[in-house]
């Protein structure tokens, strides 16, 4: 075992130095030090994603849009949609924070205005992507067999369906507006997240603790919600995070190309769209609503990619 | 000269804030041709060590000692240079061995580039090393398995393959860290038999990490007893497992059922293994230890001579020329 | 063992065919046949392969066959998987990182069996766990916080729980250090001693399935080919194979732990149907074998073997085995299961 380094011990050594030592060997260890309060998995998780470096200034940039949405219009000295000729296209000034646009409109309080249209299409995009696509997945998966191969069929057949076309004849159909901006995204949006569900399911569904819970008689629906479900939370979380820009954007896209959010309303979209138009004389127009909207998009995804750090499982 | 020389190696994992000493100062040497077991269970550190002797060691992960082989320093050498060493002169055989083939390549061209990278082999003379190889690790129709891929290879001819890996170059020496761990009993005796053929046909030297007494039984000269990053003893295998000195190896030989009357109970070591993280001072076995001293608790003891066996030394204060005499540990050995 | 009463588990003919990608079965389990009594611990070993750890399901109760019964207390397995029947027959399985659910609480866990109200979980939790050895404070941990010793201890506790007659414990030490080993195995034996549990023992450690089971059966390819006491096994095997697994089983005493394996020959891919699966790799190998696939047979009393030779005639002649003594051949062709008394035969059914 190689040489010895000098000994640090004083000889002869003490007399009790032999003797046996107090107390049996071994009792039941302790598993941890005393004290520690148990960390659930999700605490862990949030430590792990505040170590990613683009997670929290991207939580805390959306915390500022999610605030300037809800309180901006409230604070703009003026309502969104007062149209005032007198002050078309003005530049940002004491007045007007963000400056006016063709209509003498406050372009501070109208990005926050559309802000709510934008975040709210995201939302209940993704809302139904939750509430159809996850369900129809985990169905599909807990089915397996031939009813697991229709029901993927089905998805296999949508996908190939090209967003836009659809779309446009279902705004075509239902009208313009916000509602059917929802519906035609959300028509097309929960595809992926079926398919996630439902592969997550398949492999869940062969691991031991899910064995061991049939064999304790669980229930199958029991089984779903307690044991599949949340351990599938952390593929979903992630996928939503950036479906939801995903969501976003497409709306932006309708706007952009006229279909979608009509005036009054307004949406980043419908903005940048009109702001283009005059972009080299005012700028302003177009800077704002593409900056929240661009924004907007890269915080979700530093939060999707913390998100992902801190689902990571590491044992 | 020693082939392999391993100098008070320590190996820390630096966490979220702490850091955790999995291996606390080791010293080995393997010769020329040896066969040298590990034997160690979990949180003992072995791991770590066979890691830290090629430096392939996880971020966060610093080594410190020296490691010479051949008498040339490993341990903080350029990357280009470990590079070079590993496969044409040390040979790894690691646990997971999926993950250790490209899944897609079929075999026989990984091998042959092994082969031909350190050998500096033309084309032609690397395939006849790969379909040598295979033969030589006991696979049977070596020409035609050369062409398949790994995925469709079950888990005890994947072992093989890593193993054929492992010598592509011709290394002196071989680490295997738990080469049998997910192979059943068979394929399990296959592997050991395949490590002694290395030995007896290439001169091979090989250091084998386990928990699996019954392989280091069958293919080592000299074995290591480890527990909590230290080696508590050391010797021949035959004297280290028919008269273990150290009461931890006794235990661990003891706590097997082989020598007892079928259907008693077995005798586990009492408490858990230990927390790397969280050791002591003094001998780390000394809680779970039925021959604990004072002295135990306080300070970890050198390494002593067990008088009557060759190159037989434990850490074990029982040995202590100071000590009362009559403290014979008894033999858990079957 | 005392077989008077009726067998607590009764495997009739099973077959497990599973269809492979190409859609041609595999066939897992190919007509497997025994009895298991109360209180009994009933070894199964066999290489990678050998279907072991499908008739674990099976038995289980978590696969259904394609053909053939399980039967727990004479009636079937699966059907209604109600809470009835969790109760009788529990699994342990051997990955322990895996059979715990490492978003729940270890009382959630070991409580899941049971419909408890939420107060009642933690009590409950307390007394499962300190009979498995835990602390009363692990119940409020997640897994993660435990080594694999312990995570298989949480897992025995979920099982016990629902008090079952019959644990099927698929290699629960395989990924366990050896001395962690030794506190499972006192776990089951305790079980056994203190509430007459039985268990299906599946294991490729030989040693082991020496010392703690009453009887052990050897399978390969799907098939069993040699049962019997298990000291019978160990000492007199039977059966070429189960000498191959003997002879591969590594002994701790270095002077004689480097004997030399059996050496494997041959492919290995099987080939089902024509003769003995285990005739190429066998080195006592002969014409017949390779013709006829040989029936299990009780060789003697309650030690069944199924090879051509197994009463005399292996060529070359086997090496001697550590407690070599003659065998008596005695042939006594039987069609029941191994492990039945006559009495029992007519009623199982």
């Amino acid at each position: 075992m190689g040489a010895r380094p000098a000994f640090p011990v004083a000889r002869p050594l003490p007399r009790d130095w032999f003797l046996p030592a107090p107390g049996g060997p071994g009792e039941v260890c302790p598993l941890g030090p005393p004290g520690r309060r148990p960390a659930s998995p999700g605490r862990e998780a949030w430590t792990r994603f505040r170590r990613n470096p683009l997670a929290v200034p991207g939580l805390v940039v959306l915390v500022l849009i999610a605030g300037g949405v809800l309180l901006g219009p409230h604070l703009a000295r003026v309502p969104y949609d007062r149209i005032d000729l007198a002050h078309q296209n003005e530049p940002p000034g004491p007045r007007h924070w963000f400056g006016t646009d063709q209509l003498g409109r406050d372009t501070f309080a109208r990005t926050w205005v559309a802000g709510r249209v934008s975040l709210l299409v995201g939302l209940a995009a993704a809302g139904i992507d939750v509430g159809i696509g996850a369900v129809y997945g985990g169905v599909a998966g807990l089915a397996g067999g031939w009813v697991d191969e229709g029901m993927m069929r089905v998805v296999d057949v949508l996908y190939g369906v090209p967003f836009l076309l659809v779309a446009i004849l279902l705004l075509l159909v239902m009208g313009p507006g916000p509602m059917s901006v929802v519906v035609a995204i959300a028509m097309v949006n929960w595809l992926g997240m079926a398919r996630l569900v439902r592969g997550q399911v398949l492999l869940l569904k062969e691991q031991e603790y899910v064995l061991a819970a049939r064999a304790l008689g669980v229930p199958k629906w029991r089984i779903l919600l307690r044991h599949l479900l949340p351990n599938a939370c952390g593929p979903m979380l992630v996928w939503l995070s950036y479906n939801i820009p995903a969501a976003i954007f497409a709306e932006a896209l309708l706007a952009y190309v006229g279909l979608g959010i009509q005036p009054p309303l307004a949406s980043w979209g419908s903005m940048v769209s009109s702001g283009s138009v005059l972009f080299r004389l005012h700028p302003s127009q177009f800077l704002f609503p593409a900056s929240a909207l661009s924004l907007t998009m890269l915080s979700l995804y530093a939060v999707g990619d913390g998100l992902r750090d801190a689902l990571d499982p590491r044992t | 000269m020693t082939l392999l020389g391993v100098r008070d190696l320590r190996v820390d994992f630096r966490g979220s804030g702490s850091v955790v000493p999995a291996v606390r100062g080791i010293s080995l040497s393997v010769e020329a041709g040896e066969v040298v077991g590990v034997v160690g269970e979990s949180g003992s550190g072995k791991s770590a060590a066979m890691l830290a002797l090629t430096g392939l060691l996880p971020a966060g992960a610093r080594a410190s000692g020296s490691v010479r082989l051949s008498g040339r320093e490993l341990l903080g050498a350029r990357e280009e240079d470990l590079r070079r060493v590993r496969g044409s002169q040390i040979g790894m055989v690691f646990q997971d061995a999926l993950s250790a083939l490209n899944p897609t390549m079929p075999v026989g061209r990984q091998l042959a580039e092994a082969a031909a990278r350190h050998l500096h082999l033309g084309p032609r003379a690397a395939h006849d090393r790969a379909v040598e190889l295979l033969a030589a690790v006991g696979l049977p129709d070596p020409v035609r398995r050369a062409g398949e891929y790994p995925h469709r290879w079950s888990g005890g001819m994947r072992q093989r393959a890593l193993v054929a890996m492992a010598l592509a170059a011709r290394p002196r020496l071989v680490l295997a860290d738990e080469p049998t761990s997910a192979l059943d009993a068979e394929l399990a005796a296959e592997i050991a038999d395949l490590l002694l053929r290395l030995r007896a046909e290439a001169g091979t030297a090989v250091l084998v990490s386990s928990h699996d007494l019954g392989l280091i039984a069958r293919t080592a000269d000299r074995v290591l007893v480890m527990y909590a990053g230290r080696i508590v003893e050391g010797g021949a295998v035959e004297d280290v497992f028919l008269r273990p000195a150290h009461p931890y190896t006794a235990a661990l030989l003891g706590a097997l059922p082989g020598g007892l009357r079928p259907g008693e109970s077995l005798r586990p070591i009492p408490g858990d293994p230990p927390d790397p993280s969280r050791v002591g001072p003094g001998c780390a076995f000394a809680p779970r230890c039925g021959h604990a001293m004072h002295g135990c608790l306080l300070v970890d003891p050198e390494p002593y001579r067990v008088s009557g066996d060759n190159g037989h030394l434990t850490r074990c204060w029982r040995y202590d020329p100071e000590a009362p005499p009559g403290g014979g540990v008894a033999h858990g050995a079957p | 063992m005392e077989h008077r009463d009726r067998p607590l588990l009764f495997v009739r003919d099973l077959r497990r065919h599973i269809p492979d990608r190409r859609g041609r079965p595999i066939r897992a389990v190919d007509g497997v046949s025994f009895a298991v009594h109360r209180g009994e611990i009933f070894g199964l070993v066999g290489g990678s392969g050998s279907g072991k750890s499908t008739l674990a399901r099976l038995v289980a109760g978590l696969d259904r066959p394609t053909s053939g019964a399980v039967l727990l207390s004479g009636r079937p397995v699966r059907g209604s998987r109600g809470p009835a029947r969790s109760r009788e027959v529990q699994i342990l399985f051997q990955d322990a990182y895996a059979a715990l659910d490492p978003r729940m609480r270890v009382e959630e866990i070991v409580t899941e069996g049971l419909r408890l109200p939420r107060r009642e979980r933690r009590g409950r939790a307390a007394e499962l766990l300190a009979a498995v050895g835990l602390p009363a404070s692990a119940a409020a941990e997640f897994p993660y916080a435990f080594s694999g010793g312990q995570r298989q201890r949480i897992g025995l506790a979920r099982a016990m729980a629902v008090d079952p007659d019959l644990l099927v414990a698929d290699e629960p030490l395989s990924a366990l250090d050896p001395s962690v080993q030794a506190q499972i195995v006192n776990l089951i034996l305790d079980l056994r001693r203190r509430r007459g549990l039985a268990c299906l023992f599946i294991s490729h450690d030989l040693a082991m399935v020496r010392h703690i089971c009453d009887r052990v059966a050897v399978m390969y390819l799907g098939r069993f080919v040699e049962v019997g006491p298990a000291a019978s096994l160990a000492d007199r095997a039977l059966h070429p194979y189960t000498r191959a697994l003997s002879a591969a089983a590594p002994s701790l005493d270095p002077r004689q732990a480097r004997l030399r394996p059996v050496p494997r020959r041959g492919g290995y891919d099987p080939a089902p149907g024509a003769g003995c699966p285990f005739a190429p790799r066998c080195p006592h190998v002969r014409d017949r074998c390779r013709a006829e696939v040989p029936p299990l047979r009780e060789i003697t009393l309650e030690h069944w073997s199924a090879c051509h030779f197994a009463n005399g005639g292996w060529d070359p002649p086997p090496r001697p085995c550590p407690a070599a003594s003659g065998q008596q051949a005695v042939e006594q062709p039987a069609e029941s299961p191994p492990g039945l008394s006559a009495e029992v035969r007519t009623e199982a059914v």
